[in-house]
């Protein structure tokens, strides 16, 4: 007995050796903190947008002074304060302003001066002054794009009609507008980087309604809709989120913004909220599901990712909306998409802002990617009217906006080839 | 060899718990499952060889290997609990840091329970891992050859 | 070449010197220059003494120990062989055989022997043998038994004695002799069958040409030790050992003038003791006359040892050697011997006598508990597990050879002990402190028990050379614990001299 004694105590003297290795364990930090930073690729490529770089150069504002426009400027309007917000943006602080009246058809599109800065907005938002017959959209737009280049940015107010003057076909002519527009941003997008935001906002207008689609007019006191056209390159334009012009345009109503996508990877990472069934991230790459199991009262199997959409210009509206997504296996669909209000510490190499969910009734083994969609907004179909013929109770539409908006849409689908702003990659075995 | 490891306590003895990967994420990436590993394999290695090599008592019975069997689990038992308090509670993972601190998180309370786990699982492997290096173990040993059977 | 030594043991006193001449041999001394067998040859009428039967029990359990052992190396090593396993060359071990038959001694008085009522005695006629027998031979001597022997009276012994050199199993000693064998007699000059016998023997060893090969015979080497008086009786009867001095004194005056001055021997050796004598127990002969084991016995059975060891040295002129001891004590432990002899004896000695303590006091603890002992270990090798397990130790093999003849070595050390002088080397030992048995020589090391020899058992089982077979069944355990407790002594230091060396 005594000898097993003995070895007990060359027993506790190993132990304590190995627990003083152990304590040494807790000075890895070097090692540990240098892996961390090289984490894998798929889970945390982190895109760091280099919008800090560009700084707004000038930003050239053109409003259309053609007279369908002289009933927003007449009297105190959420227009005219909607406007002068614009023109103090916080954003544009330290940027040169430039102000110009435009209207005009073709060749004979005319932009007049009005300032260089805010106050002499004021000069410019009287009756008087939008007294001219004739507005043609898309040298309006070409003007104003073509302002929007280097560092600039140029913003058009516009009540949104196309003037297809007495033509008997005015669908027709409106087509015709439209391929003439079309082109003009394409050719724009093809030597620069271009992103166009459209603002609908409302705002009482008071005075005659000009027909786009015929001659004459008619008077009204009523909401109408105007639109606020941005230009400018992408990286600029990016800074300036919907929650800016929610609040500073007056009767702000929708937002919607055309990108020329490049290819845009964002960290996301598979979480266990909102779980069904089961599975095991495996740790080579977190995005890869292993030991899926469906749930076994046959609910299927479900499963969200959280992934960080800070460096997308989209509103949270548009990244909420499932039907903004899409899934390349049918058998899965995204079911919610929303905001992160708590924090998630299995997430460590980036900041989630979004939860998205994702959930099948059949077999969940497969390859899976899911898509964040460049999609035309609702709204923008919603906004567009087909004709003029009840205007005093059309509060909310535009004559021919779906062509006006599929002008650029498609110049910009075109360019793009891909509609599809990022993809979200799982492999889910069992 | 961590894959190994780790598939042992999360997937055998299912001691994975998706609410709280954190934890066994730390582990891992820390070495903490290297280390459990090393416990269980290792301590009763030595604790073996002195016992068949170095123990020269040579009226051993089937009673001492026996006991020996159990101070060699309870040594890895104490052990790898220590060994898992310092990894999980004493990390280098500032995330798990954290969340054991925020005390909605439930990090704590599940966290809490865990060392014991894990050594209880390493004496149970331990006793295996024992009996099979006794048998290895006892071909080559003088005095104790005949032990345990 | 492989040499015998032929060891002629005549009376009691021959018996007993070659009993300790097998415990020695038991515990692994051996004779030195080739001498590869020994051919122990016992002479005494008196086949009912208690230490002829002991001393031919001890050599056949001897002999029935070694045979069972392949190739002994340390204990059992030499070789004992009776003069008829070397002429039938028969296996079979029969003690009889290491005794010389006197023919016409049982049953028989001495006059009957002689014939005496046969002869004439018709003095008118110049034929009175009867008369001139009585001349020689008192009425007592005539009606003397002879089966218990010549009770100290050397005249009847020569007259006895001297037909045994044409017995059939002196003829047989003769025929087995070849080139280079040696013989060594042992007697008591003080007694009637070693007195008478002795110079009877060496006559006819020298010159009777009835022996086959007498001519080797008589050119080859002849030691002889001669006892003196060493012990005395407790009662003066028929036998009174106070005569036993002068008995002595006009025996040596024989010798000297009939053997030394003649260089009849190559070697003789004289030994014995004066005062400080034990009294043993008075008996005439038969199986009362058992003495106890004495110190003088064993070392006369050292000379053997020195004379085989010198035998190349002898000339042809008698030498003529005495036993002493380096300090006269009452109680001689080894310091007091002479160095030679504490190397020759010492080691030996104190294994065998750990050998066999040990299976008296130290294998309960360890049978089928050490790995040693066990023969059922599971998950190793066939090889690896023991002989010696418990049905080994109680076979009839181990109680009736092991066990029996190692009762006789420890008896045969107890008595030497109790005797005077004593030779008490060892204390008496139990379990815990049996490393400490050799007096004087105290272990400094922890481990004092039997264990360190259960831990050599058990590292040295395996040892290939250890392997017992059906037919040599002793080998494992004769030979394990050889060289166990050989390293015991060593790593233990329980010899002085073994730490000198």
């Amino acid at each position: 007995m005594k000898n097993l004694w003995k070895l007990c105590v060359i027993t506790i003297l190993i132990g304590l050796t190995i627990l003083s290795g152990c304590s040494g364990c807790n000075n890895r930090s070097e090692r540990l903190n240098e892996k961390e930073l090289n984490t894998d690729e798929q889970n945390t490529s982190i895109i760091v947008s280099d919008n800090s770089d560009r700084k707004i150069n000038k930003v050239v504002f053109f409003l259309e002074n053609s007279g369908s426009l002289k009933g927003y400027v007449n009297g105190d309007t959420d227009f005219k304060t909607s406007l002068t917000a614009l023109a103090h943006l916080p954003d544009f602080d330290k940027s040169k302003k430039t102000f110009y009246f435009i209207n005009g058809k073709k060749e004979n599109c005319e932009v007049e001066f009005i300032g260089n800065n805010s106050e002499t907005l004021e000069k410019g938002l009287i009756s008087k002054k939008y007294n001219k017959s004739y507005s043609d959209l898309t040298k309006m737009f070409e003007v104003a794009l073509d302002s929007s280049q280097n560092n600039n940015i140029s913003i058009l107010i516009t009540d949104g009609l196309y003037d297809v003057g007495e033509s008997d076909n005015p669908k027709k002519a409106l087509e015709k507008e439209v391929e003439i527009t079309q082109e003009t941003f394409r050719n724009k997008l093809n030597n620069s980087d271009i992103e166009t935001i459209i603002i609908k906002a409302y705002s009482n207008f008071n005075g005659s309604y000009c027909f786009a689609s015929s001659s004459g007019s008619q008077l009204i006191n009523q909401q109408r809709p105007y639109y606020i056209f941005i230009f400018g390159n992408s990286k600029l334009l990016n800074k300036l989120n919907e929650e800016t012009f929610n609040k500073k345009v007056k009767g702000f109503a929708n937002i919607a913004r055309f990108i020329k996508l490049e290819k845009k990877e964002i960290p996301y990472q598979a979480t266990n909220k909102n779980k069904l069934g089961d599975f095991r991230p495996d740790r080579r790459g977190l995005n890869k599901l292993i030991n899926v199991e469906s749930d076994r009262n046959g609910q299927g199997f479900q499963f969200s990712y959280a992934t960080d959409f800070s460096s997308l210009p989209y509103s949270d509206l548009y990244l909420e909306t499932i039907e903004n997504y899409s899934c390349s296996d049918d058998n899965y669909e995204v079911v919610s998409v929303t905001k992160i209000k708590k924090k998630i510490y299995e997430i460590t190499s980036f900041i989630p802002t979004h939860l998205i969910t994702v959930s099948t009734q059949n077999s969940p083994y497969c390859e899976l990617s899911v898509s964040l969609k460049n999609v035309v907004p609702i709204w923008i179909v919603n906004t567009n009217s087909d004709n003029e013929s009840n205007i005093d109770n059309n509060t909310t539409q535009t004559f021919g906006f779906k062509f006006l908006t599929n002008a650029i849409s498609e110049a910009y689908l075109y360019m793009n080839r891909e509609n599809k702003i990022t993809n979200f990659t799982f492999e889910i075995i069992k | 060899m961590k894959d190994i490891f780790a598939t042992i306590y999360e997937i055998w003895f299912q001691l994975w718990n998706s609410d709280f990967s954190l934890i066994f994420d730390t582990l891992f990436d820390d070495y903490g499952y290297i280390m459990f590993g090393v416990s269980f394999i290792l301590i009763p290695l030595i604790l073996w060889f002195l016992f068949y090599y170095v123990w020269n008592y040579p009226y051993g019975k089937f009673w001492h290997w026996l006991g020996w069997l159990i101070i060699t689990s309870l040594f890895v038992a104490v052990i790898t609990l220590v060994i898992a308090n310092n990894e999980i509670f004493i990390s280098n993972n500032q995330a798990l840091i954290n969340a054991l601190d925020d005390p909605d998180s439930g990090y704590k309370q599940f966290a809490e329970s865990l060392p014991l786990k894990y050594a209880s699982i390493n004496g149970i492997l331990s006793i295996v891992v024992g009996f099979i290096y006794s048998l290895i173990l006892k071909q080559f040993s003088k005095i104790q050859m005949h032990l345990p059977f | 070449m492989a040499k015998k030594l032929y060891i002629f043991g005549i009376g009691g006193t021959g018996s007993r010197v070659i009993k300790s001449l097998a415990m020695l041999l038991a515990s692994g001394c051996r004779l030195k220059n080739n001498f590869e067998t020994i051919i122990p040859i016992i002479i005494d009428p008196d086949t009912g003494n208690g230490d002829l039967n002991r001393t031919k029990d001890i050599l056949k359990l001897y002999q029935e120990i070694r045979n069972q052992v392949n190739q002994p190396d340390d204990f059992f090593r030499q070789e004992i062989k009776t003069v008829n396993e070397l002429t039938n060359k028969s296996p079979v071990v029969n003690s009889d055989y290491f005794q010389f038959n006197l023919d016409n001694v049982n049953q028989s008085t001495f006059g009957q022997y002689i014939g005496f009522n046969s002869l004439d005695d018709n003095y008118k006629e110049s034929q009175d043998d009867k008369n001139f027998t009585r001349l020689l031979y008192s009425e007592q001597n005539l009606n003397s038994n002879l089966n218990v022997g010549f009770k100290g009276n050397p005249n009847m012994g020569a007259t006895v004695l001297n037909q045994f050199t044409d017995s059939k199993d002196f003829k047989k000693f003769g025929q087995t002799f070849v080139n280079g064998d040696a013989i060594f007699i042992i007697s008591s000059i003080f007694g009637g069958t070693g007195a008478a016998g002795f110079p009877l023997l060496l006559k006819n060893l020298r010159g009777n040409t009835n022996i086959p090969n007498i001519a080797k015979i008589k050119v080859s080497q002849i030691g002889g030790i001669t006892y003196l008086p060493y012990f005395a009786l407790d009662k003066k009867d028929e036998i009174n050992s106070d005569s036993f001095e002068d008995k002595a004194k006009i025996a040596i005056d024989y010798y000297n003038r009939t053997i030394i001055e003649q260089n009849k021997i190559n070697s003789i050796y004289f030994i014995g003791n004066k005062g400080n004598t034990e009294y043993m127990k008075y008996a005439v002969g038969g199986k009362e006359q058992k003495n106890n084991a004495h110190f003088l016995e064993m070392a006369g059975a050292l000379a053997i040892f020195d004379f085989c060891e010198n035998i190349n040295k002898s000339t042809n002129q008698t030498e003529v050697k005495e036993f002493g001891i380096e300090n006269d004590s009452e109680t001689i432990v080894f310091g007091d011997l002479n160095l030679n002899d504490q190397k020759e004896i010492a080691k030996p000695l104190t294994k065998y006598k750990l050998f066999s303590e040990y299976l008296n006091i130290g294998l309960p603890k360890a049978l089928n508990t050490s790995r040693w002992t066990k023969s059922n270990i599971k998950f190793v090798k066939e090889t690896e597990n023991s002989f010696l397990d418990k049905q080994y130790f109680s076979s009839s093999e181990y109680k009736i050879q092991i066990k029996a003849f190692n009762k006789h070595f420890l008896e045969w050390l107890n008595e030497m002990e109790d005797n005077k002088p004593a030779f008490s080397p060892y204390y008496k030992i139990n379990w815990g402190d049996a490393l400490n048995l050799v007096k004087g020589e105290e272990t400094q090391k922890r481990k004092k028990s039997f264990q360190p020899i259960d831990i050599e058992n058990c590292k040295l089982i395996t040892d290939i050379n250890y392997k017992s077979t059906p037919k040599t069944i002793h080998t494992t355990l004769i030979k394990l614990f050889g060289k166990s407790t050989e390293n015991v002594l060593k790593k233990h230091n329980l010899l002085k001299q073994e730490k000198d060396v």
